[in-house]
């Protein structure tokens, strides 16, 4: 199985430029890569089967149970008013990947829209485009979030348009510095003379080109947006109950964690597990996609 | 030098009045009656009060007049009164803001010197401490501040019962049960500063390795140990200025949680208690005050990476 890979790595390569064209990337293991990956494949099965897994409804109390250590029946315990952790912790996951995935996939498309036409044409558009950019940098994102979440009501709706054009600054430079390499590229010229558009040139011929960084990008803050979310929720800033999330959980039950640590435990390694597959992915997808990432 | 100083200080002037145009515009553009939220939610829905409220703060004149003339107060010192607190709000920020820079500063410490050694061993020894190294970088951003800040409070009252988790000591009535009161603060706060360092440490560290003083250095018959202290380390140290500049706004914005979870009386505490409290004044003044300090720290950043590296300061 070893051998053949490389060929066909090459093979698929042919079209790409040539720098990205060295197949020996691919035989270099990437464990990063598999464990981001593999935690992310089980994570999310596990939130898609949540009501299989855990059997129980989140929201369902169950009187004289309260604060249970795990036990059969509830293999993570219980909390304060008698509900199944582990269901709890399941359905949670459901709600930040409610949250993350558009909010990520809303700041993509704001963060192309912005930074395409910004690296593409250059000049004065970019520039006044990226200082525009450095000042709102200048905002920490948690400040912006709870700000206008407290302002527009806490919902799962709120939730992904305030997240999502706090990240759209971060994806739009993300987008731009590689747009203004691909741009400068003979390749792109070549095309230019061959009497293409500047919106063929920039979707057809420098869009797939400068996609790797973006791509990887995606996937970190796919990890920091999981962050945002479960920090606004520990603020009680995020989705509304009975909607469960892992932010809540953590800070409705750590007045019990000293004699019920199950409480906390478990949606704080939901947290940080959700979270590094997240960063392991991405770091492990640039090095698999960059050929100078590899160290 | 000083003309690069003066010149990057001229353009401290349209960026800071580029901040207040956005903290405004987003304040104001934010859907719903400015008016309403001014009365508060308990507050009267007589039409005469809200039409006298929107004279007195001027809502029923243009937008521009009215950032004008929240500018002309704002360069006098005057942010208006606190509607809950019914303090000035410059003066309240003030009184709130050296707790929050302690902690923000004993939080880039520590995060130096847990996240600058693990990197730099990462690098210049690899095997089990390459792993290590990245096994910290990705966990110190994975447990985030307020989830390492709750497990600290839960093994530290069940371990280290002598260290207060939850108690605030003016450093001039104990200094010792002040700074130790700081303790899981800090750690929570600068654990993901360390990480971030860390990562960018071995980065640079990595690259210095093949730098060609670096092999001059050896090629002198140098002792090892001089060859890494005196030209890898130190060449490597200059990117990490603007490594902990740029993560001010993550730290800043830090302190709101962390304040909020260790009832720290700072600045971060205040902006979630003016948020919930939809005192507007305040949480305009605080946003506008946070993004000054994030400008300033990189500034300032920049400026200490230009006289750290004397190629730059040349040119």
């Amino acid at each position: 199985m070893a051998a053949p890979a490389p060929t066909l790595a090459r093979a698929a390569a042919q079209g790409l430029p040539a720098a990205a064209r060295s197949g020996r990337r691919w035989r270099r293991p990437n464990p990063e890569l598999a464990l981001g990956a593999l935690l992310l494949v089980l994570l999310v099965g596990a939130t898609l089967l949540a009501p299989v897994i855990a059997g129980s409804d989140p929201n369902r109390t169950a009187p004289g149970l309260s604060l249970a250590p795990p036990q059969a029946g509830f293999p993570l315990g219980t909390d304060s008013l008698g509900r199944d952790v582990l269901s709890r912790v399941l359905h949670g996951g459901r709600v930040s990947l409610r949250v993350a995935l558009p909010a990520v996939g809303l700041a993509l498309a704001l963060g192309l829209l912005l930074g395409l036409p910004a690296g593409f044409f250059g000049g004065r558009i970019d520039q006044v485009l990226m200082r525009l950019l450095d000042l709102v940098f200048a905002f920490p994102a948690i400040l912006l979030a709870i700000v206008v979440v407290a302002i527009l009501g806490p919902s799962i709706p709120n939730l992904v348009v305030t997240i999502g054009l706090i990240y759209a600054p971060r994806m739009a430079r993300v987008v731009r510095a590689p747009t203004m390499a691909v741009t400068a590229r003979d390749f792109v010229e070549a095309a230019r003379a061959l009497g293409a558009s500047d919106a063929r040139l920039a979707l057809r011929h420098v869009l797939p080109n400068a996609a790797s960084p973006v791509i990887v990008e995606a996937s970190l803050a796919l990890g920091q947006v999981i962050i945002t979310e479960t920090a606004l929720s520990f603020l009680g800033l995020g989705p509304p109950p009975p909607d469960p999330t892992w932010g809540a959980m953590l800070s409705e039950n750590r007045a019990f964690m000293s004699f019920a640590p199950w409480t906390v435990i478990a949606p704080g390694a939901a947290i940080a597990v959700a979270v590094a597959a997240f960063l392991m992915l991405g770091h492990g997808l640039r090095a698999a996609l960059d050929p100078r990432g590899r160290s | 030098m000083l003309a690069i100083v003066l010149r990057r200080l001229a353009f401290l002037v349209p960026m800071l009045l580029g901040l207040s145009m956005l903290t405004f515009l987003a304040m104001h553009l934010i859907p719903g009656d400015l008016a309403l939220l001014l009365v508060g939610p308990e507050g009267v829905r007589d039409p005469t009060v809200l039409a006298n409220i929107r004279r007195e703060y001027g809502l029923d004149q243009p937008l521009v007049v009215q950032y004008g003339a929240w500018l002309a107060k704002i360069a006098r010192g005057d942010f208006g009164d606190s509607l809950r607190l019914r303090v000035p709000v410059l003066a309240e920020i003030l009184r709130r803001l050296p707790i929050t820079l302690e902690l923000a500063g004993l939080s880039v410490l520590f995060g130096v010197a847990l996240g600058g050694p693990i990197g730099a061993l990462a690098a210049l020894r690899g095997g089990g401490w390459a792993v290590l190294g990245r096994g910290f970088a990705i966990l110190g951003v994975a447990v985030p501040n307020f989830l390492l800040g709750t497990l600290l409070i839960l093994l530290g009252a069940r371990y280290l019962p002598f260290i207060p988790a939850l108690e605030y000591v003016a450093f001039g009535d104990d200094p010792r049960r002040h700074l130790l009161g700081l303790l899981y603060p800090v750690v929570a706060l600068g654990t993901g500063l360390a990480a971030t360092i860390a990562e960018n440490a071995r980065a640079a560290v990595a690259e210095a390795l093949y730098l060609d003083h670096v092999r001059v250095g050896r090629a002198k018959g140098l002792t090892e140990r001089r060859v890494v202290t005196g030209h890898i380390l130190r060449n490597a140290a200059i990117p990490l200025i603007t490594v902990v500049g740029l993560q001010a706004a993550y730290l800043l914005g830090g302190t709101i949680i962390v304040e909020t979870i260790f009832a720290l009386p700072g600045l971060g505490r205040l902006a979630l208690s003016a948020v919930s409290l939809r005192d507007y004044p305040l949480m305009q003044g605080i946003v506008l005050v946070v993004a000054t300090m994030v400008l300033l720290a990189n500034l300032a950043a920049d400026l200490a990476y230009g006289l750290a590296d004397p190629r730059l300061r040349a040119g």
